[in-house]
């Protein structure tokens, strides 16, 4: 789940500008659960670094000031370039799951797809690293 | 199958590739990365060089290639494995400094013996170990207690306020008490100036009550236990100043925001972000944070060998052979430091010279 965090948040900024705490109402009407912020705004601050969002500071009529991100044009590049890869590498799980042995070559080659640094998907889990809050 | 660890790293890779192992987790430990993961990833490269059968290099690439990849990825996938040090207490800070005092004695009474001289011994050349150590301390302390609510540059004015002010205080106790001698001259004092000093470190350190671990730590273990928001902001500022190289705007824009979602989540920022350091770590850091630390480094050696030629000074009343080693040692590390500092922060705005356009 925290691998495709990475590209959901990418997904939900893309259709319009979102804060960090709507970012997380969304993710858990969507079916993520409650996460908290720790979970989230690194994943925002790797994005902002990397530039794949931008943010600005949006003043409210009433309570303290709040940081709106919104996709770059590299960033939607990215997110587009990822779902392909996620969709082929579901789509490869729903084979092999219904198919077994008969599409291990096709299911090969999208494991390879997802390992290429570019992508965050669950291939990349490291074992020792301790994750952080959820 | 892969060995099973024996204890050092090192031992889990054949005596040719040790060399390697050895550089890899020089490399690591220098990236903060905490010795428990240094260890894991180091036993996972040497079971990967056993499956292969071949020399580390060859499977991995150089240790500093290798090591900066794992760095990379894990910052990029947002793994906490990151050791940081835990903010200076009332404890450490009075431990250090007679640790301090006594490591001070024993030079200056190795430079009096180097140079077979025989010093005065007065009421300041008694205490000046002590007064340097408390001195270097309070200058630590003093910048890192600033850090924590206000930016690098008024961190550093301070602490060059505070090492004006203790240096002043330390000058005029010297000279205020310089007729005044207590005893005899000879290596006693000298023993009982590091003896003194270690001893009294020692009972500080076993009276005083030990909270928080000492040297670098993983930093979720690192103010482990809910705490209030405003200790909360304290910390993590400090830990973003210390380590991100970030810029001020930068790290006060994460406070904010941060604060902002607690607010709305209705929480508190421990229970929304768990340990600040361990929240600080998972941010993005600038490239130039290493070297900014081997800076920082630099520099606080330099002023080191500025204020042994200060208290060489001080002592002999006039300027030798070591006033101007010390002085000229310390002038140079200090102007190395300032340039570097200076070429990193050309580089950090030619690497980042504008914000991406939004669509």
């Amino acid at each position: 789940m925290r691998a495709a965090l990475e590209l959901d948040i990418l997904g939900l900024v893309a259709s319009e500008p979102a804060h960090g705490y709507a970012i997380t109402t969304r993710l858990a009407d969507a079916g993520f659960g409650r996460l908290r912020g720790g979970s989230i705004y690194p994943v925002l601050a790797r994005h902002e670094d990397a530039g794949h969002v931008a943010c600005g500071w949006v003043e409210p009529q009433a309570g303290p000031g709040r940081k709106d991100y919104a996709i770059t044009a590299e960033g939607r590049r990215r997110l587009e370039r990822d779902a392909q890869a996620w969709d082929g590498f579901a789509e490869t799980v729903r084979r092999l799951a219904a198919g077994g042995s008969a599409c291990a070559a096709a299911g090969r080659s999208a494991v390879q797809a997802l390992h290429e640094p570019a992508h965050q998907t669950p291939m990349n889990h490291k074992p020792n690293a301790t994750r952080g809050p959820a | 199958m892969s060995k099973q660890s024996t204890g050092h790293p090192r031992e889990l890779f054949p005596a040719q590739d040790r060399g390697w192992a050895d550089r890899a987790l020089l490399q690591l430990i220098r990236a903060d990365v905490a010795r428990a993961q240094v260890d894991a990833a180091l036993a996972e490269a040497a079971a990967a060089c056993e499956g292969v059968g071949g020399r580390a290099e060859d499977v991995h690439g150089t240790a500093d290639a290798w090591a900066s990849a794992r760095v990379a990825e894990w910052r990029r996938d947002g793994d906490i494995v990151w050791a940081a040090e835990a903010p200076l207490d009332v404890r450490s800070a009075l431990v250090s400094t007679f640790w301090l005092a006594a490591g001070l004695a024993l030079l200056f009474g190795l430079s009096d013996a180097m140079r077979d001289r025989t010093v005065e011994p007065t009421w300041g050349y008694l205490l000046l170990p002590t007064l340097l150590a408390l001195a270097c301390v309070t200058v630590y302390a003093a910048y890192q207690r600033t850090l924590r609510a206000h930016s690098r540059a008024v961190a550093s004015a301070v602490g060059v306020a505070v090492a004006v002010c203790a240096a002043c205080g330390v000058a005029a106790l010297t000279w205020a008490t310089r007729d005044h001698e207590p005893f005899e001259a000879g290596w006693r004092i000298v023993a009982g100036q590091a003896l003194g000093n270690a001893v009294v470190a020692l009972l500080l350190a076993k009276v005083l009550p030990q909270r928080q671990p000492i040297g670098k730590t993983p930093v979720g273990e690192i103010g482990a236990g809910p705490m209030s928001d405003d200790r909360w902001l304290a910390d993590c500022g400090l830990a973003l100043r210390r380590e991100s190289g970030q810029s001020e705007e930068w790290v006060r824009a994460r406070l904010h925001e941060a604060t902002v979602h607690a607010h709305a989540a209705g929480g508190t920022l421990w229970d929304e972000f768990g340990p600040p350091m361990a929240y600080a770590a998972g941010l993005p850091r600038r490239g130039t944070s290493l070297l900014a630390k081997s800076v920082r480094n630099r520099a606080v050696f330099g002023l080191s060998w500025l204020l042994l030629g200060l208290s060489a000074v001080l002592r002999d009343g006039d300027v030798g052979f070591l006033v101007v080693g010390a002085v000229s040692v310390g002038l140079l590390l200090v102007a190395d430091a300032v340039i570097s500092s200076v070429r990193a922060r050309r580089q950090s705005i030619s690497a980042h010279p504008a914000r991406p356009g939004v669509e």
